[in-house]
């Protein structure tokens, strides 16, 4: 920044460097209204998406419940979950948050803010009209991509935008190197508007029109999503841990390995189907190439947090971000075991295919916004989170209900799997063998549902419900300042452990003793 | 000075004490090192690639007219002529598929409705009664073993004579039921010999058909 931009001598003596800590403020309170904009829509979409996916679940073991309305059957519900957490809750906080990010490592103001703000308004309008069409039966039939064109377009075009205003931001970029979370979110805006763009084409018929189906929703997940999530995990980890990235070519390599690999993917959705072998095969391979920039991303990530480990008892944003990296490294290697053929056999047309898909969505990307969230927010509206217990909370509603929809549906799937597999029994038994692990689904839907309102209650606090300004938390930095002055503990062995032990119950007697004598008097 | 136009704010109005502390409450963003990483991960990185070019050499499948086909030996194999199937099996296929939803997985027909297959004479004996049941359905009272159903069984004549005379064979020879094999030629003779619309009623089914074939009657 040029220091005759500034408007007092004290200003320019603390901008004196163009990654200072300062600027990052600055630029924060100008992202706030865009930024905020795209986290509350989103979130809204988030309550509505939860409702409909609680419905759906039920449906699944109790098929007469809502069931005399068209509107509300599981073929128009559940397409329409998907479609709003897709296209409303993840893309939009997605776009919110990557503007902030690409803001802070660029050291740029995001550009054309009216026009971002003026189209997200547009990508509500039209994620409405959709889902509306959906619910009454005008769905393309294609998975992920059930809104009719018309609806779909205007959306990928307003994200056309946002990935304009993100290569403009790369234009007037302040710092010479590229940070990696930049790299992904580059990437990430310019590859969802070829999908978009793309798979909107009247071009695909038949067999093709499968092929390009599940091309769009395996990169939806891998080039879009994927991509966003790292790059917040990139940027969180060191911001809230304050250890340097392990290694910037191994950032790099995990980097170009996902945009070489990822590409491929989706048609090992097809095994089995009518299209050429050599079209899965050489998706399948591909799908496990994905080991390699995983296993370099984990590698990455958890050598530049091993060590604080303890900071995700501070830091919320910490916590959800290491559990959606960590389910990150699960469902990817997940991803490339079953893409194999004779794994396949087995879970194809089963309840795991379910929970694996919302390993992806939910326990990474999901995660990995509201730990986002929780870390943006208070910078960019200058007020902090009201409870930290519910911030707590929600952590843990998220997380159980997560890991019991995982375990009931793949372990159940896998045995449905096999069932379905055995010609001795007959499908109706497969079904009602099914029935205890939708049930758990159910349940762990419940919680996701009650951690989205317990999430959705903090944001509305945070922005509305403002009376006494809450005390800053004491951050994982505040203990490390600390530590720092207090003098170094040496590492206490086995022996002086015990001896100190004594000693503290030595004092407490003696405490305890010298009241029994004042009650004597 | 060529600033960025404002949107909502035109200027910041934090006092500098604000933005020091907003400033305080995070770390710069380290520089990241360059560390080369562990020597396993390489392994695993070359390992995974090879892996993935043996995959793609071993499932390729065919580049030519037929590229569905996952093997060259599958596409031998199609080639050449099937070999028949034994009756039993075709019929058991059939069976799971048009008969199971009355006469049940285990063949013992519902109480009052569908009768049982097992341990009946309408199913051990006379093939060529049996045939002509499948081929046009049944209608009313029906005494198995001295009870009393009353079902509608449809007729199968749409089924091919190797399907009939499959289902017929399967079901004489399965729960416990031991007959002869139903031959195709027996199927189609019965089609010939008999036509009519209306399903079959036991009354008329004793008039046309003695209960067993008499023995060293032609089979």
């Amino acid at each position: 920044m040029n220091p005759s931009n500034t408007t007092s001598v004290q200003a320019a003596a603390v901008n004196h460097s163009e990654d200072s800590l300062e600027l990052d403020a600055k630029l924060d309170k100008r992202s706030s209204f865009i930024v905020v904009a795209f986290i509350l829509s989103g979130s809204a979409w988030l309550l509505l998406g939860s409702i409909l996916g609680t419905i759906a679940s039920f449906k699944l073991h109790i098929p007469d419940w809502l069931g005399e309305s068209a509107w509300l059957s599981f073929g128009r519900v559940r397409p329409l979950h998907l479609n709003w957490m897709a296209y409303g809750w993840a893309s939009q906080v997605g776009v919110g948050v990557s503007l902030w990010i690409l803001s802070r490592v660029l050291k740029t103001t995001i550009p054309v803010r009216p026009w971002l703000f003026v189209g997200l308004l547009v990508w509500n309008f039209f994620l409405l009209i959709g889902g509306i069409e959906i619910l009454m039966g005008h769905s393309r039939g294609l998975e992920w991509l059930e809104l009719p064109i018309y609806t779909i377009v205007p959306i990928v075009l307003v994200i056309l935008l946002a990935g304009e205003a993100a290569l403009a931001m790369l234009h007037t970029r302040k710092t010479p190197h590229l940070y990696i979370s930049a790299w992904y979110l580059i990437a990430a805006f310019i590859c969802f508007p070829l999908l978009g763009v793309v798979s909107s084409l009247p071009i695909f018929d038949g067999t093709v029109q499968a092929g390009m189906n599940w091309w769009y929703a395996h990169n939806a997940l891998g080039l879009w999503f994927t991509p966003m999530g790292l790059a917040i995990a990139y940027y969180l980890i060191p911001k809230v841990t304050g250890r340097p990235i392990y290694s910037y070519p191994l950032s790099v390599l995990g980097f170009w390995s996902l945009l070489l690999f990822y590409n491929w993917n989706g048609f090992h959705h097809l095994i089995g189907g009518p299209v050429p072998t050599w079209f899965v095969t050489i998706s399948v391979a591909a799908s496990v190439m994905m080991i390699i920039p995983v296993v370099t991303v984990a590698v990455n990530q958890h050598m530049t947090i091993i060590g604080s480990f303890e900071a995700v008892k501070y830091s919320p944003t910490l916590r959800f971000v290491v559990f959606a990296a960590m389910s990150y490294t699960f469902v990817s290697i997940q991803g490339s075991l079953q893409a194999i053929r004779s794994f396949n056999e087995v879970i194809h047309f089963t309840h795991y295919v379910i929970a694996h898909a919302h390993a992806g969505v939910y326990s990474f990307f999901t995660m990995m916004l509201f730990g986002a969230v929780y870390y943006i927010m208070p910078r960019i509206t200058n007020w902090e989170w009201h409870s930290p217990k519910l911030i707590k909370l929600h952590f843990w509603l998220s997380a159980s209900g997560m890991i019991i929809y995982l375990v009931g549906l793949q372990w159940g799937g896998i045995i449905q799997g096999l069932e379905m597999n055995n010609p001795d029994i007959p499908f109706m038994t497969v079904v009602n063998n099914t029935k205890k692990w939708l049930l758990s689904r159910s349940f762990a839907a419940i919680l996701l549902t009650a951690g989205h309102f317990v999430f959705a209650y903090n944001v509305f606090r945070l922005m509305h419900l403002r009376k006494v300004r809450p005390a800053p938390p004491v951050t994982w930095l505040d203990i490390q300042r600390q530590r720092a002055l207090e003098p170094k503990a040496e590492p206490a062995s086995l022996g002086k452990k015990v001896t100190s032990a004594f000693s503290n119950l030595n004092k407490s007697f003696k405490r305890w003793a010298n009241d029994v004598k004042v009650d004597e008097h | 000075m060529n600033q960025t136009p404002e949107f909502f704010d035109s200027s910041d109005k934090r006092s500098m004490d604000e933005i020091h502390a907003a400033a305080f409450r995070e770390a710069k963003l380290p520089e990241e090192g360059a560390e080369p990483g562990p020597v396993w991960l390489y392994v695993v990185i070359f390992s995974t690639l090879c892996f993935g070019f043996f995959y793609i050499g071993r499932y390729l499948g065919e580049i030519s007219d037929r590229p569905h086909v996952l093997e060259e030996g599958a596409m031998i194999v199609s080639n050449e002529p099937e070999p028949p199937k034994p009756l039993f099996k075709v019929g058991e296929k059939v069976y799971r598929q048009r008969c199971v939803s009355c006469h049940q997985e285990n063949g013992q027909g519902v109480e009052g409705a569908y009768p049982p297959l097992v341990q009946s004479n309408w199913v051990t004996g006379n093939p060529d009664r049996l045939v002509s049941i499948l081929l046009h359905g049944i209608n009313g009272n029906l005494t198995v073993n001295g009870k009393v159903y009353n079902g509608n069984m449809p007729a199968w004549e749409t089924l091919t004579d190797e399907q009939i005379a499959g289902v017929a064979t399967y079901i004489r020879n399965s729960w416990g039921n031991s007959a002869d094999t139903v031959q195709i030629a027996t199927v189609a003779d019965g089609r010939k010999k008999i036509t009519r619309v209306a399903p079959w009623t036991e009354q008329e089914l004793n008039d046309v058909f003695k209960p067993q074939l008499a023995s060293g009657a032609k089979k």
